[in-house]
């Protein structure tokens, strides 16, 4: 019998919070991936049957699907792999956040596993749950406001994803999750939901806001699971849909171009992860074996850098309490440690040949070369300039060098080094031999590419190292500036903004109406010598209740 | 300064090792562009570019940090 690693994680995190004492709670917290990891790997070796294999459970009168096959299985691993370094970062955080982690973790492992659209749609809505509250535990008022934002932003991705599911499952009859027959509305509807859940611009815009304003441990669960099981969910079900090449390749160079003018460090990576995501969407647009296995090794290896480098500029917010490049600068005499982990994450992100992202990146930008998508593959090479422009130097720079330390230092916690040190050997790992061909065999289609190629090799070295000499030509330029970066959820914000306005204005007048009324009753009363009782608004609305309940009692027994 | 010089002379291995590989081993290209040193104009006038191009779009959509408190209406 199968045991779904999701629900055991989901199962261990409802016990974190009334663990004691505390280390057996962080003992249970690190060990609840590690099952997940064996799990996984049982299943690999073949240990509950043949690859690929489909379960059916029941659950309150309707079949659960769960399928298991090599592109959930890729997915699932990196994301266990994944949570057990950011376990180990997270230690020392609060039960209470270890537990939404988890919760997070478990629904993301949910979703890739699901084989049918429904528990799909619950282990989606659970994510953006469990996420929610890594924001708001950093009790910031930014925070907290950001977080209503995030919640507005997945709450209305997921209502047109449930709309989207109910229409198609009428049409088709099927509530199988597999590659969507473009049947109209519907199909375009769950598209939507994916692309808002992978960060597509214009859709993206909750991600540079909420992300950097989560805890330190938080927003390093945050860069993994969102938009990675969009590109899960994407892959599955529009894989060759070619208005997500485009979507993917403009998405690549947006963050890129959004990034050179950020202040705040983790803003500017979180635009990388829309850059970054759009390689993986592009590659699930173009729709070849090659482009697909790219889509989803690069999903593999982003995980494991973007969340080194969440963990070394989240070490700095941590240390310092500082975010932003004009307060920051010269932390190299304090922070060695962290700045050497961090520059193997920005090494791995902007491909270096031996590093994690050359084996996965450049598959996909080969991929869409030998689709000979000519612009496409412009978009793509040139976001992985930025990439290193950005994430390999301006960040560095700016938090490291760049001019004499502004504030004392020293490296973070002993955990949250062998968080970053466990996810750095994983980098250097998958970038080098034995470890791509582990990650290639992964990979749900037979890999004919030799990242190693000479050529290839000398290509991306050339391109890289121009870039740094481009770089430093232009460093005083790349400085931070004091100024934020409007994004597209201006619109949204603005028109938010006035809709509460006149939401208050109308309380205020419907205040006043219900004043004037209650002076007007008052006024009659006492010329109709009536002894009614006063009719003070609190009896209405307990009047009005009443009624309801009745109503309510009604319809439930009629 | 010293690393510089290092950085060079690794620029020079690189153009001279792509010349040469292309001359004998005629790896697989995909567009006629794809000429020795292309990857390294590219990577350095891409970078260029990018900044100068995000910098023109910055000078309308970046504002004080306090732009959205100070449209909030409602506080």
């Amino acid at each position: 019998m199968w045991v779904h690693p999701g629900i055991v994680v989901l199962a261990g995190a409802i016990f974190l919070p009334f663990l004691r004492p505390r280390r057996v709670e962080q003992m249970i917290f690190l060990a609840l991936p590690l099952i997940s990891l064996l799990i996984l790997i049982l299943t690999s070796l073949g240990y509950f049957g043949e690859l690929p294999f489909e379960l059916k459970t029941e659950f309150l009168n309707y079949d659960v699907l769960i399928r298991v096959d090599k592109l959930s299985l890729v997915f699932a691993y990196v994301f266990s792999i994944a949570a057990i370094a950011m376990n180990v970062y997270a230690l020392h955080s609060s039960s209470l956040e270890h537990f939404s982690a988890m919760v997070y973790v478990g629904s993301a492992l949910g979703v890739v596993f699901a084989g049918d659209l429904f528990s799909f749609y619950i282990f989606w809505e659970l994510m953006a749950i469990g996420s929610l509250f890594l924001i708001w535990f950093r009790r910031t008022k930014k925070a907290e406001e950001a977080g209503f934002r995030y919640a507005l932003w997945h709450l209305t991705g997921g209502l047109f994803l449930l709309a989207g599911i109910v229409l198609y499952v009428l049409q088709t009859n099927t509530i199988e999750f597999k590659a969507f027959n473009n049947v109209g509305l519907a199909y375009y509807l769950i598209l939507l939901g994916f692309i808002i859940n992978a960060a597509v611009p214009p859709l993206h815009a909750w991600l540079p806001d909420a992300y950097p304003e989560a805890t330190v441990t938080g927003a390093v669960y945050l860069t993994a699971f969102t938009t990675k099981s969009a590109v899960y969910a994407l892959a599955r079900g529009f894989a060759g849909e070619e208005l997500l090449m485009w979507l993917g390749a403009i998405m690549a160079m947006y963050g890129v171009i959004f990034a050179v003018l950020e202040n705040d460090g983790r803003r500017l990576l979180a635009y990388h992860i829309v850059s970054q995501v759009g390689y993986m969407v592009a590659g699930v647009g173009i729709g070849t074996a090659m482009a697909i296995n790219g889509a989803t090794s690069h999903a593999f290896t982003h995980i494991l850098y973007k969340a080194l480098l969440f963990m070394g500029m989240g070490a700095v917010i941590e240390v310092t309490g500082r975010s932003k490049f004009t307060e920051l600068g010269g932390l190299y005499k304090y922070m060695p440690v962290t700045f050497y982990l961090y520059m193997i994450g920005a090494f791995s992100i902007s491909a270096f040949p031996l590093f994690s992202g050359f084996v996965s990146k450049n598959m996909t930008v080969y991929a869409s070369a030998e689709e000979h998508l000519v612009l496409i593959w412009f978009l793509l090479e040139g976001a992985s300039v930025g990439t290193f422009l950005h994430t390999g130097l301006k960040l560095p720079w700016n938090v490291w060098f760049s001019r004499e330390a502004v504030i004392e230092a020293r490296d973070p916690p002993k955990n949250m080094i062998a968080g970053m040190v466990i996810l750095a050997a994983l980098n250097i790992f998958f970038g080098t031999y034995p470890g791509y061909e582990i990650l290639y065999s992964l990979l749900p289609y037979p890999v004919e590419y030799n990242p190693y190629d000479p050529a290839k090799v000398i290509s991306m070295s050339q391109l890289l190292l121009f870039t740094f000499f481009a770089f430093w030509i232009m460093r005083e330029k790349l400085r931070g500036e004091e100024k934020i970066v409007l994004d597209t959820d201006w619109l949204p914000r603005i028109v938010g903004n006035y809709f509460i306005y006149y939401c208050l204005k109308f309380t205020e007048f419907s205040k006043e109406l219900d004043r004037k009324l209650l002076e007007a009753s008052g006024k009659l009363k006492a010329i109709t010598q009536l002894k009614l009782r006063e009719l003070t608004p609190g009896y209405g609305v307990l009047i009005v209740c009443l009624v309801f309940a009745v109503y309510l009692l009604l319809f439930i027994f009629s | 300064m010293r690393g510089f010089r290092l950085l060079y002379a690794l620029a020079l291995i690189l153009i001279i090792a792509d010349v040469v590989y292309t001359f004998f081993a005629h790896p697989k290209r995909h567009f006629y562009w794809e000429v020795p040193a292309f990857s390294a104009a590219f990577g350095f006038v891409m970078c260029i570019a990018l900044v100068v191009i995000s910098k023109s779009i910055g000078k309308i959509i970046m504002k004080e940090e306090d732009y959205y408190e100070k449209l909030k209406k409602v506080r």
